[in-house]
């Protein structure tokens, strides 16, 4: 009898432990709510849009539409959570772009819905036709829209007219070849005076040779060993990429400042103060002249082919597991309607408003270039130079929005956060970091980068 | 007759927590990842997901990859340890000490056995120093060629040991009056371990080849401490495909290669079991 008891115990907790752990459907996504998941209060950019569209969802009396956030104490914690729970079929049903997920590898592996089947069946009032196409195709794969980007920014480095003509550059003939020189002829400390500016400067010039849309890697190159070698010399200011990283950077309180001689040329797009959109762009400006200091010059950050890019500072994509697709549709047509795009992209009547990056719908932009062209009056209440406001103007329809629109393609991670990639955190990250640290030689740089792309792309 | 019926259910009992366990943690789960191999997404795609994988070139690389290993590093191993088993045999006075020895590499952690290999063979390692000061180029160990070799090596040298004494287990068990007899009828040493010994030992060897089939899918462990996510092409197995789909999130490729996987080893086991119960002399 006591052998059938202890038996039955047995077999009473070996039943227990499924449901116990976690195995079943307890700790899924069974809201009826969109989900999306952050880390502790949210610092993500997307989650400012979502609270703003929970906000408008309890105005307009449609709670139900709304989305639920699920807090996680880490991104790996998070990253954990989610593996396992897009394994069993769930997960969050809004995966932000800003998040560290390999969205190369998801936008091919299906785990993302198709947005404009999403519009279509559930009539959303969205059409793609008003909206810039080259950012809008950044997000197209194999002809299916999986990820939608909201806002843009230009990939371009600043600088000043004054510190170009101090290296010997110039605007007009920018390239690798001239910024290099300008390291060889040795007058310029580094590039940057931020060591993770750097960093991000040398995984962008990395990034050019891999094609994620055509799968092919150019690592094996004379031109790639050649640069390769010389960039990180120019990055590490010739010491090692632990002596970057050891010291405090020096930078000055103002980076444009005329009597600013620290020996870099350059910042990068999200270090310096000139914010993304184009009405805080003409602020920025107008402030930097009102006080004496140099105006910025945008210089691009050219892709391999010598053409202008832009990258997605927000968007997001919609998991394929997700069950509550009509309130995708919702979220959809929300976050791509003139008012929401105009409210963070500038655009809008409220003065108050600078934006938060370029909008990707046309009307919304055309608005937000007439509100940075009018913008000659701050909204403390005092007015600009007129001087200093045509110089501002010629500066947007001269530079800022010529390179605007001539860019030829987005790519999917900002300037900086594309350090927090999965292609850079999990894939190839170790690797700069080794021929940084000199650990390893250009050949071998060039053989691993090759290896562990080429299985990246096709695994 | 009631007695023995209510032993049997006493035993039935006895049995269903494991019965329930191996099916919770093992064969749900098994059938779980067999059914998701048959998905995209909610969408059933039949045998597709199979296919692209036999299309997959990194797929086809993992699998070559492995394919090698297995069939240079489990002969190897178990050649090597079945002579060092024969030599320490001979010697019964100090095979203690040197059995003993042998075993230390299986006991000792990854991240210290992966640091001395590094330590030895990295490319600013001892190896190297050595071939340096002879003049001679330095070998990447770990990032050529070599990295398939240096990981048969490191298999070896870690598993030998407890194959040496499942080996000496099973010497160890032959009747020695089969030596005698064929010692009177003018068998050589050799023709006594080819025509007594092994086929004597088949049970072990068996149970030894199973044993290092689990090892070989273990040392991943190693790879993985060496070389990461992505190592060299030489060193890329199926248990990197299957670890990287995973943080890639695709799981419909993950579960294709996770069966395909399994039945690699269901068909070699099986082999090796129908071989052994033609050739085992030990009834």
């Amino acid at each position: 009898m006591k052998r059938k008891i202890l038996a039955l115990f047995l077999t009473s907790v070996m039943a227990l432990c499924p449901l116990l752990s976690g195995c079943n459907a307890i700790g899924m996504n069974q809201s009826d709510k969109l989900t999306f998941y952050c880390v502790g209060d949210g610092s993500d950019e997307l989650f400012e849009f979502l609270k703003k569209y929970n906000k408008y969802c309890a105005v307009n009396d449609c709670f139900e539409d709304s989305v639920e956030f699920i807090s996680f104490d880490s991104y790996n914690e998070m990253n954990s959570a989610l593996a396992t729970e897009l394994m069993a079929g769930g997960g969050p049903d809004i995966l932000s772009l800003t998040q560290t997920y390999p969205f190369e590898k998801l936008v091919r592996n299906n785990a993302l819905a198709d947005i404009d089947e999403i519009v279509s069946t559930y009539n959303a009032d969205v059409n793609f036709d008003d909206f810039n196409e080259k950012v809008m195709n950044s997000g197209v794969v194999d002809g299916k829209r999986c990820i939608l980007p909201l806002y843009y920014r230009l990939n371009a480095l600043y600088t000043t007219e004054e510190k170009l003509a101090k290296f010997g550059l110039d605007r007009e003939n920018f390239s690798f070849d001239t910024i290099l020189q300008a390291y060889e002829n040795g007058s310029v400390n580094s590039y940057f005076v931020n060591p993770y500016s750097a960093e991000a400067f040398y995984f962008s010039f990395i990034r050019r040779y891999i094609d994620f849309y055509e799968g092919t890697a150019d690592f094996e190159s004379d031109e790639f060993k050649d640069y390769a070698e010389k960039f990180r010399q120019a990055v590490l200011k010739g010491g090692t990429y632990k002596e970057l990283h050891s010291n405090e950077p020096d930078i000055p309180e103002n980076e444009f400042e005329p009597e600013d001689d620290s020996g870099y040329i350059f910042s990068a797009n999200e270090d310096n103060y000139y914010g993304g959109s184009l009405a805080s762009f003409a602020q920025d400006y107008l402030i930097a002249m009102e006080y004496g200091q140099q105006p910025p010059v945008l210089v691009p950050d050219f892709n391999r082919k010598g053409e202008i890019t832009a990258s997605i500072e927000v968007g997001f994509a919609i998991n394929a597991n997700c069950k509550k697709m009509d309130k995708a549709a919702k979220l959809i047509e929300y976050l791509l309607s003139d008012s929401s795009q105009g409210y963070f992209g500038g655009g809008r009547d409220d003065s108050n408003s600078m934006g938060l990056s370029i909008p990707v719908k046309n009307s919304v932009y055309d608005n937000a270039v007439k509100e940075a062209l009018a913008y000659e009056k701050h909204f403390w209440g005092f007015e600009f130079n007129r001087d200093n406001v045509e110089l501002k103007n010629k500066a947007l329809t001269e530079m800022y929005i010529p390179m605007l629109e001539s860019i030829s393609s987005c790519n999917l991670y900002g300037y900086n956060s594309q350090l927090k990639s999965h292609l850079y955190q999990n894939v190839i990250g170790e690797v700069i970091v080794d021929y940084l640290d000199g650990k390893i030689t250009t050949n071998k740089l060039s053989q691993r980068l090759t290896s562990a792309v080429t299985i990246y792309m096709s695994e | 007759m009631k007695y023995k019926r209510k032993e049997g259910f006493a035993a039935l009992l006895f049995i269903l927590p494991s019965v329930l366990g191996i099916a919770v943690f093992y064969v749900v789960p098994y059938i779980i990842c067999f059914v998701k191999s048959l998905f995209i997404g909610n969408t059933f795609v039949g045998l597709n997901n199979y296919f692209e994988l036999f299309t997959n070139k990194t797929f086809l690389l993992a699998l070559k990859n492995t394919g090698i290993f297995t069939v240079i590093a489990i002969p190897l191993l178990m050649i090597v340890s079945f002579l060092i088993a024969l030599f320490l045999n001979s010697f019964k006075s100090i095979s203690g000490f040197f059995r003993s020895s042998l075993l230390i590499p299986v006991v000792v952690p990854i991240a210290s056995l992966v640091s001395v290999w590094q330590l030895l063979f990295d490319d600013y390692g001892a190896i190297n120093g050595l071939l340096n000061n002879l003049g001679l180029d330095t070998v990447g160990f770990f990032n050529s060629g070599f990295s398939m070799v240096m990981i048969i090596l490191i298999y070896v040298w870690k598993y030998c040991g407890f194959c040496v004494v499942l080996f000496t287990a099973g010497l160890a068990g032959v009747p020695q009056h089969l030596y005698e007899s064929a010692r009177l009828d003018g068998a050589s040493s050799f023709k006594m371990v080819t025509k007594v010994t092994i086929p004597m030992i088949t049970p072990t060897t068996f149970f030894v080849f199973l044993m290092e089939i689990i090892y070989s899918f273990k040392i991943f462990r190693e790879v993985f401490a060496i070389f990461g996510d992505y190592p060299d092409e030489n060193v890329y197995f199926l248990q990197n495909f299957i670890n990287n789909n995973y943080y890639n999130l695709n799981y419909p490729r993950l579960s294709a290669a996770s069966i395909v996987l399994s039945l690699f080893i269901v068909i070699l086991l099986l082999v090796f079991y129908l071989f052994e119960r033609k050739h085992s002399f030990t009834q």
